[in-house]
């Protein structure tokens, strides 16, 4: 149990950085097309590093390998265009846009667990390619480079590195000790000044001894390139976040570490430049030769000493404080994180704006002038595109809920000694978030299920022919307005013969009944059916597929099974796409009103002779164009009592209309008193004392303050159906027939 | 070890690194708890030290400094001192260089 929870988080925190992998991704692909037409643009150039190094410290916590090592070295060549040492060239941004591809590659793998060799060969081959651009280069770019900086670089001298070391808090436990790297770096010139962040350390109460919480900023003198400083943090690039500044590094390149070390932490801004302050640094000043203690000193003695140095410093830290959040901003405007129950409110007012426009509507056509009918029309049309906007705010992919089956699947395969291969399509199609969350369970059982039932050990497949891995498929797609989710299997099957004798046993079919595929199949979701001769951990306890429909249908969705039996099941959910507001079809009957979602409505007519020979039969069957389709008379359906006007009882049966409607690839007719047209429905849920009415999915509240009963398609699709089927005496059969 | 009596110097060691890193923390929180003043420390045991045990001592001297003492470093090791060097954390001993 609670490995599936910790299971289920992990999953959940994964996709968390896997969309933000795929949004940084982005980021990190406009950032280096902007390059190529802008290569001096050192935001730019930020924005892409910092895209890359994103991607790559979340996947480090991921334990994702592949992608660190990778775009490790996207990163160091990007730190070379940025730090000005390597000029932007248009090899560079091929190889680089090449990498943004292979990052793409590798957490599409992490996405989708399994990993090529052709990715991984593709890795080291890019990788070497991207090395060769950042190592080979910068001796004979250093003389074409823009700034004249960067030939100071050039020539080896001697000069002060700043490093900015910041380890992570399981460095210690993975075995890196801070100690040793600069004990190290020691041993390749001379740290003048080491000064250990001490704020950033928590107090001993709080300290949990093995973590780590240390961070430097040292300053080295050596002769040593950048190449061999950051090798010597190598092996530690997960645990350790370097920033190394050059000799020549000028001020830009401390601002940027700046922004990096304290975001917009005003504090730790005063805090660090103190820290570099008392180690001898002057920003934005070629810091070349071994003054740095001699500075230390000065500045000790007199803190308020340099009063020159001080204000810029100040002036700039404002400066890059405001770029700072100026550069963040991008990124903040892509994602604004709201509140449910904020969003649910706006949905909910949303739902009383189009309410009240249609009453808006409603008062127009009375009164029947054209400019306020004209009015009414635009803010009708606004209203409508307002509330699909609302509505689209909740969508969010199906495929969150499908992932977290993988595990499930890699879980219960080994469990069972079974070899399965689990493919999830359609993972992007959206669906409203309520909804998402309600459907988790019973796709988790259906899952079940299949894994469990359907598919057969290797031994068994291969006995009865079939390849020894089985095939587990789940795939979502939109289909009109409803979204369709599939659980599919190539396993055994269901054995309709075993099925119709335990319905039989139940008492669920009388004896000898000759029922079709799917009427067969429809016995699965009857209460505590189950055909599994023994009850497993996973599934087969009887409590199973009634509990699903039930779930389905709670949201007016629908589920059918069908299966052929050794080859396998398949299970399709239709639901519609949102529970709140849908596009309906106004009708009355008598004097209630009844909304059809418009998706449904095929088309209208009058009513054919077929019914009108019949007006005392709630349900019967008439010819559209030589298709024999049942319908149902709402009116008797519902027992609605004749209009009480008294001067048009009985009804009059000429000027009603029968509304064809379709659901997947079934066609009834309604037949009903008044046809209103199109209405903006905001559905509302019926209350408990309610529920025992038939084929209702809820109501709504008109324009004029009535109410409007929503009717349930599936409901009145399998009553009609229903009555189709059902033996009917000859005498009814008859006038029908005979009209014909 | 006790580390209850307020004027005895605490002694820590002979390993002031990470394997030990758990215990001597809850040496020094219970030291802590149990002075009222500066805290002093006797490191002149310490034959191994590592980056933990420095953060160890950081931290015990940020506690103390949150309620207004010091700690001392009475005596040190030259490898705790070599080590402190090599951080930057010279001064640490300051307080330990001026004692009697």
């Amino acid at each position: 149990m609670h490995r599936d929870d910790d299971a289920e988080i992990i999953a959940a925190a994964r996709l968390g950085f896997l969309d933000e992998a795929a949004d940084m991704l982005q980021q990190f692909e406009q950032a280096l097309l902007v390059m190529e037409t802008t290569p001096d643009d050192s935001e730019n150039l930020n924005a892409a590093f910092r895209a890359a190094h994103t991607i790559k410290g979340t996947a480090g916590l991921f334990g994702c390998d592949a992608v660190v090592v990778f775009t490790h070295e996207v990163e160091t060549l990007l730190e070379g265009l940025r730090s000005g040492t390597l000029p932007v060239t248009d090899d560079i941004s091929a190889a680089l846009l090449l990498g943004r591809d292979q990052m793409g590659a590798l957490l599409e793998e992490v996405r989708t667990g399994d990993a090529s060799p052709e990715v991984a060969a593709r890795s080291v081959l890019l990788g070497d390619q991207l090395r060769k651009l950042y190592g080979g280069a910068p001796a004979p770019v250093a003389a074409a480079a823009v700034a004249p900086a960067a030939a100071v670089a050039a020539a080896p001298a001697r000069g002060a590195w700043h490093l900015s070391l910041r380890f992570g808090v399981d460095a210690l436990r993975n075995g890196l000790d801070p100690l040793a790297f600069i004990r190290y770096l020691g041993s390749m010139g001379t740290v003048n000044a080491c000064h250990v962040m001490a704020d950033a350390l928590p107090t001993l109460e709080a300290l949990d001894a093995e973590a780590c919480h240390l961070g430097f900023e040292l300053r080295l003198l050596t002769e040593a390139g950048q190449d061999e400083i950051e090798r010597v943090f190598e092996f530690a690039a997960d645990d350790c976040s370097v920033q190394i500044l050059p000799p020549d590094a000028d001020g830009d390149a401390f601002e940027q570490l700046l922004a990096l070390r304290c975001e917009d932490d005003a504090d730790a801004y005063e805090a660090l430049l103190a820290v570099w302050a008392r180690l001898g640094m002057r920003m934005g000043q070629v810091d070349t030769d071994a003054a740095a203690p001699a500075a230390q000193e000065t500045l000790e003695a007199n803190p308020a000493a340099p009063p020159v140095a001080a204000a810029p410093v100040a002036d700039r830290r404002a400066t890059d404080r405001r770029t700072g959040r100026d550069r963040r901003a991008p990124a903040e405007a892509r994602f604004v994180k709201v509140r449910a129950d904020k969003l649910d409110h706006l949905i909910d007012l949303i739902g009383e704006l189009v309410i009240a426009g249609s009453g808006a509507q409603m008062v127009a056509n009375q009164e029947g002038s054209p400019a306020f009918l004209e009015c009414t029309q635009r803010v009708s049309e606004l209203v409508q595109a307002t509330r699909d906007g609302a509505l689209a705010l909740r969508m969010v992919p199906v495929g969150e809920t499908f992932s977290r089956f993988q595990r499930v699947v890699r879980d219960t395969s080994k469990q069972l000694g079974k070899e399965i291969e689990f493919t999830i399509t359609g993972g992007d199609t959206e669906l409203d978030k309520s909804m998402v969350e309600l459907i988790a369970d019973p796709l988790m059982h259906l899952v079940r299920n299949s894994l469990d039932h359907g598919l057969e050990l290797p031994a068994d497949r291969e006995a009865a022919g079939k390849a020894p891995v089985g095939r587990l498929d789940l795939t979502a797609c939109h289909e009109g307005g409803c979204i369709v989710i599939e659980v599919r299997d190539d396993g055994r099957g269901l054995r309709r013969d075993r099925i119709l004798g335990k319905a039989i046993e139940r008492g669920l079919v009388p004896e000898g009944a000759v029922l079709s595929d799917a009427e067969v199949w429809q016995l699965i979701f009857a209460p505590g059916f189950s055909t599994a001769d023994k009850v497993t951990d996973l599934s087969g306890r009887g409590v199973g597929m009634d509990v699903v429909k039930r779930n389905i249908e709670a949201l007016r969705g629908q589920i059918s099974l069908s299966s052929t039996e050794g080859h396998g099941t398949r299970t399709q959910i239709r639901l519609p796409l949102t529970l709140a507001m849908i596009d309906g079809f106004l009708t009355t009957v008598g004097q209630v009103h009844y909304v059809l979602p418009l998706s449904v409505v095929s088309e209208c007519i009058a009513v054919p002779r077929e019914c009108l020979s019949a007006p005392d039969r709630t349900c019967g069957t008439f010819d559209l164009r030589g298709e024999v389709l049942p319908y149902i008379d709402l009116a008797l359906f519902y027992g609605v009592v004749p209009s009480a006007d008294g001067d048009t009882t009985p009804i009059d049966q000429q000027r009603r209309s029968l509304v064809v409607v379709r659901d997947g690839a079934v066609r009834i007719g309604l037949v009903v008193d008044r046809l209103l047209g199109e209405h903006q429905t905001v559905i509302k849920p019926l209350a408990g004392i309610f529920k025992h009415l038939k084929a209702l999915a809820g109501s709504t509240i008109l324009g004029s303050g009535d109410v409007a009963l929503v009717l349930d398609m599936q409901g009145l699709m399998s009553a009609a159906l229903q009555a189709a089927h059902l033996p009917r005496p000859g005498a009814r059969l008859a006038p029908t027939f005979a009209n014909e | 070890m006790t580390a209850t009596s307020p004027s005895a110097d605490l002694a820590l060691g002979p390993e002031l690194t990470i394997p030990f890193a758990a215990d001597c923390r809850t040496t020094l929180v219970q030291a802590l708890a149990a002075t009222a003043g500066d805290l002093r420390l006797d490191l002149s045991g310490v034959t191994d030290v590592d980056s933990a045990g420095l953060q160890l001592l950081l931290c015990t001297r940020r506690s103390l400094v949150e309620r207004g003492d010091s700690l001392q470093i009475v005596a040190c090791s030259d490898a705790l001192g070599e080590a402190l060097g090599v951080f930057g954390l010279g001064n640490l001993l300051v307080t330990a260089d001026e004692a009697p």
